[in-house]
């Protein structure tokens, strides 16, 4: 579960890092991005303008990785009113109900 | 059944209001049978001041809350709880856990 902005602090970074570790091991992931994550996939994010590491180029491994479930909060959507195309990498709305219910389903939840 | 944790106060971010917009729903069969439980952790139990928006909106959610009561009287707040909230302690804490599906943590 993603919930934090990138670059502000590090917690969106670290969770990309736990994701893609955790698909290294070959593990089944689901990913849902809420509230201030969904900031994390934005297109053409500069990152070196302030001297850090782009979160979005490592996005772009998921795909590689085999990791597609990838699933973004609609309620949180519309709060910022961002559209599925400023993402850089294909996501899934979902709706509220539907996002309890994927939380449900897991065996466990690493929350970033 | 999701156990979720909340340990900001409603006051100083967004936290607690983002975890309560999130399990609240409208269906119909959600709100007669619940699948989430809110555990409410260190500055979290800060929601259930009463008289606040906070534990307005604890009023009006059709959800169970609790409450660690080793955060709450650390921080003085005895007195100043709803009635309402199932206080715990660290063991209760941990059979919650054990008891639910998945734990989310808000934080």
């Amino acid at each position: 579960m993603m919930r934090h902005a990138p670059y502000g602090n590090s917690l969106a970074k670290e969770g990309i890092d736990a994701i893609l570790t955790a698909a290294a091991y070959d593990q089944n992931l689901t990913i849902l991005f809420a509230n201030e994550g969904l900031s994390l996939l934005l297109r053409n994010q500069q990152s070196d303008a302030i001297q850090q590491k782009c979160v979005e180029k490592m996005l772009n491994a998921f795909s590689l990785y085999d990791i597609n479930e990838v699933y973004v909060d609609h309620e949180s959507i519309k709060a910022r009113a961002y559209a599925l195309t400023h993402f850089s990498i294909p996501t899934k709305l979902l709706s509220k109900e539907a996002s309890n219910h994927l939380l449900q389903s897991q065996d466990i939840i690493l929350s970033f | 059944m999701i156990l979720h944790t909340v340990n900001k106060s409603p006051t100083a971010q967004s936290t607690f209001y983002d975890c309560l917009r999130f399990v609240s729903t409208s269906d119909p069969l959600q709100q007669t049978k619940p699948n989430a439980k809110i555990l409410l952790i260190e500055d979290g139990v800060y929601a259930a001041l009463k008289n606040t928006e906070s534990a307005k909106a604890i009023q009006q959610s059709n959800l169970v809350f609790y409450a660690i009561d080793a955060d709450i009287i650390a921080r003085g707040l005895t007195p100043l709880i709803m009635s309402s909230i199932q206080l715990i302690d660290y063991s209760e804490f941990v059979r919650l856990v054990v008891e639910c599906d998945v734990v989310q943590s808000w934080y």
